[in-house]
C-alpha cells in the first residue's frame, strides 16, 4: 500500500543543517494502523508530512498503491492527494466557516454538486456523532468535537489513507479513548489504512497493529505491535517499550531478572512453579499486566538469590521453558 | 455656505470612493503576493518578493505631498490634466496602494499556518488556497484594514485639495484659510470628523458582525 525506501529529509536553517530523516524504509499495508513513535524532534512530523508530500522530500521514494509519489507532477499531486486524508494535533478547521461547509470544503475543491455534498456530509456528521453541531463554528467546539470534524473532513473524499499527526496529543485522555476508538472503528468499516504519528506509547497500544520507532531521523524497530512488546528489548528500544525499573531505593541482593509472559504464558502459575522447584527466595519488585492488540502481556521485575551461576543458568531455563522471555539486568 | 460644503463633500466621497475602488484593485493583489512569495508559503519567490518589498518600503517613505508633485507627469499622462479632482485621485491612489498592501500583507499573516497546510493535504490549489481559504479566515482584519485605509485616504484627500484637487480641503483653504471665514474652516474640520467617526463605527460593526458570528 505504502512503501517508503530510503527517505531523506534535509533542513537548511540559518547555514545549518538538520537531517530529520535519514534513511528511512517502510512498508505499510492495506488495512494496517501503522504506529510511528519517537521523541521530539525524531522526524516524526518531517516523514508523515513527505506521505503527501506537503513536505518535499530530500531524496528516496515514497510509493502508493504503485504509483510513486515523489515522482508526481504538482497538477498530479494535488489529485493524489484527495486519496490521502490528513487529521492534525491542532485540528486546522477553518474558523470561518461552520462544521457542516469545513466538512464540504475537500467536497467543493472537487466540484462536486451541492445535492451529493449534502447527503456526503450528513452521512459524515452522523459518522462521527455531530449532526446536531452542524452549523456552530469551530470556535463553540470542544477539542474532541473539534478532531472529530476533523476526521469527517478528511475522510469526506473516501480516501484509502489516513494520516495522523499527533491527532490525540492535545486532548485529555478521556477525549483521546474516544477519538482513538472511533479512529479504529472508521479503519475497520471503511478499510482504511492509517498512519499513526505519536509520542505516546498509549495510543500505539490502544490502535495500532504495527509499530516503527523512530529515534533521530532513522527507524531503531518495527513490526507487529504485540511481538515487539513480547521479545527482549535493545538498549535503545527500552525505554519505549515501557520495560519495568526496579525502584532506585532498593539495594541490589540477587540476580534480577525482567520477565515477559505473552499469550502462553501470562494466564500460567509460574512463579509458584518456581518457588516449588527450586529452593530460592525470590522478591518481586514491579510488575504489570496488559492487553495489547487483543494479546495478553505481562512483565515482571524479580529478584533471585542463588548460590552460583550455573543455579541461575538452570532458573532462566525454567522460565524460558515456560515461553517467558527473561532478561537478565 | 451650505451649497459649498455640501458640493465639497460630495467631491471628497468622490475622490475617496474612486481612490479607494482603485487601491483595492490593485493593493489586494499586490499584498496577497507579497505574503504568497514569502519565505514557506505557497508560492515561495524570494527574489520578486525581495523587489516587491523594497519598492513597497519606497513608495511608502515618499512624503504624500512630495509624491504627488513628484508623480504629476504621470497624473497628466493618465487624466490629462494634473488639476482637478479627478487628478488627485491618481497620487491618492499611488500613495495608499502600498499602505493598503502592508495592510493585506500582515492580515494575511495573521491566517494559521496549519489551515493553510490542512487545505493543501486536502489538493487545494495556491488559488483555491487564496480565494477560500486564506482571504475568508482574514476578512474581519482585511474589513478593519480597509477601513483605515479610507481614512487614511480622507486625510490626504484634502492635502490633495490645497493644491487644487477640490473637495473638502480645498474649501478650507480657499475660505478657511484665505479668506479668514472661521466659521467655514470650523465645518469642513466637524464634516471631516463626522465622516471618519461614521466610517471607523461602519468598520468595526462590520469585523465584529463577523467575528461575534464565528463564535456563535
Ligand atoms: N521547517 C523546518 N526547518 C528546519 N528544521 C526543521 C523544520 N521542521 C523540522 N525541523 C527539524 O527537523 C527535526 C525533526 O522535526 P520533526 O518536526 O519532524 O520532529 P517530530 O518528531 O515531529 O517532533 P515533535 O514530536 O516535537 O513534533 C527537528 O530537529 C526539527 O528541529
Ligand atoms: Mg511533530
Amino acid at each position: 500500500m505504502i512503501q517508503i525506501s530510503e527517505l531523506t529529509k534535509v533542513y537548511s536553517k540559518n547555514g545549518q543543517i538538520v537531517k530529520a530523516l535519514d534513511g528511512i524504509d517502510l512498508e505499510i499495508e492495506k488495512g494496517d494502523i501503522y504506529g510511528i513513535i519517537g521523541l521530539s524532534g525524531a522526524g516524526k512530523s518531517s516523514l508523515i508530512r513527505c506521505i503527501n508530500r506537503i513536505e518535499e522530500p530530500s531524496s528516496g521514494r515514497v510509493v502508493i498503491s504503485g504509483v510513486d509519489i515523489t515522482a508526481l507532477s504538482e497538477k498530479e499531486l494535488r489529485k493524489s492527494r484527495q486519496n490521502i486524508g490528513m487529521i492534525f494535533q491542532n485540528f486546522n478547521l477553518l474558523s470561518s466557516k461552520t462544521v457542516y461547509d469545513n466538512i464540504a470544503f475537500p467536497l467543493r475543491l472537487q466540484k462536486y454538486s451541492e445535492a451529493i455534498i449534502k447527503e456526503k456530509v450528513t452521512s459524515l456528521l452522523e459518522k462521527v456523532e455531530l449532526t446536531d453541531k452542524a452549523n456552530v463554528y469551530p470556535s463553540n467546539l470542544s477539542g474532541g468535537q473539534k478532531q472529530r470534524v476533523g476526521i469527517a473532513r478528511a475522510l469526506a473524499t473516501e480516501p484509502e489513507i489516513l494520516l495522523c499527526d499527533e491527532a490525540t496529543s492535545a486532548l485529555d485522555p478521556k477525549t483521546t479513548k474516544q477519538i482513538l476508538s472511533l479512529l479504529k472503528t472508521l479503519s475497520y468499516e471503511l478499510g482504511i489504512t492509517l498512519v499513526v504519528i505519536t509520542h505516546e506509547m498509549e495510543v500505539i497500544k490502544a490502535i495500532c497493529n504495527k509499530v516503527a520507532i523512530l529515534e533521530a531521523g532513522k527507524i531503531i524497530e518495527k513490526g507487529v505491535t504485540a511481538e515487539l512488546f513480547s521479545t527482549v528489548p535493545t538498549p535503545q528500544t527500552r525505554h519505549f517499550l515501557g520495560e519495568l525499573e526496579a525502584p532506585e531505593f532498593l539495594t541490589q541482593k540477587g540476580t534480577r531478572l525482567h520477565l515477559t509472559f505473552s499469550n502462553g504464558s501470562a494466564n500460567a502459575p509460574i512463579i509458584s512453579g518456581f518457588i516449588r522447584q527450586f529452593p530460592y527466595d525470590v522478591n518481586i519488585l514491579s510488575g504489570n499486566i496488559e492487553s495489547i492488540q487483543r494479546q495478553v502481556v505481562g512483565k515482571l521485575l524479580i529478584e533471585v538469590l542463588t548460590p552460583s551461576e550455573d543455579e541461575m543458568g538452570r532458573v532462566i531455563a525454567y522460565f524460558e521453558d515456560q515461553h517467558v522471555v527473561v532478561e537478565v539486568l | 455656505m451650505t451649497q459649498l460644503l455640501l458640493k465639497a463633500s460630495l467631491e471628497t466621497l468622490y475622490m475617496v470612493f474612486v481612490a479607494t475602488s482603485f487601491t483595492i484593485l490593485f493593493g489586494l493583489p499586490l499584498g496577497i503576493v507579497l505574503v504568497i512569495t514569502s519565505k514557506g508559503h505557497i508560492l515561495e519567490r524570494p527574489l520578486l518578493n525581495c523587489i516587491l518589498s523594497y519598492v513597497v518600503n519606497m513608495m511608502r517613505s515618499m512624503p504624500f505631498i512630495i509624491l504627488m508633485i513628484f508623480i504629476i507627469p504621470f497624473t497628466r499622462l493618465i487624466v490629462g490634466t494634473s488639476i482637478g479632482t479627478n487628478a488627485a485621485i491618481v497620487p491618492l491612489v499611488v500613495a495608499a496602494i502600498p499602505f493598503f498592501a502592508r495592510i493585506v500583507e500582515t492580515s494575511l499573516y495573521e491566517v494559521d499556518g496549519g489551515v493553510i497546510e490542512a487545505a493543501t493535504a486536502m489538493g487545494a490549489n495556491q488559488w483555491e488556497i487564496i480565494t477560500k481559504v486564506m482571504l475568508p479566515e482574514a476578512l474581519p482584519a482585511l474589513i478593519l484594514g480597509t477601513t483605515i485605509t479610507i481614512i487614511n485616504l480622507i486625510g490626504y484627500s484634502a492635502m490633495a485639495g490645497a493644491v487644487g484637487g477640490g473637495g473638502i480641503g480645498d474649501l478650507a483653504i480657499r475660505y478657511g484659510y484665505h479668506r479668514f471665514q472661521t466659521d467655514v474652516m470650523i465645518a469642513t474640520i466637524i464634516i471631516l470628523v463626522i465622516m471618519v467617526q461614521l466610517l471607523q463605527s461602519l468598520g468595526n460593526w462590520l469585523a465584529n458582525r463577523l467575528l461575534v458570528h464565528r463564535r456563535k
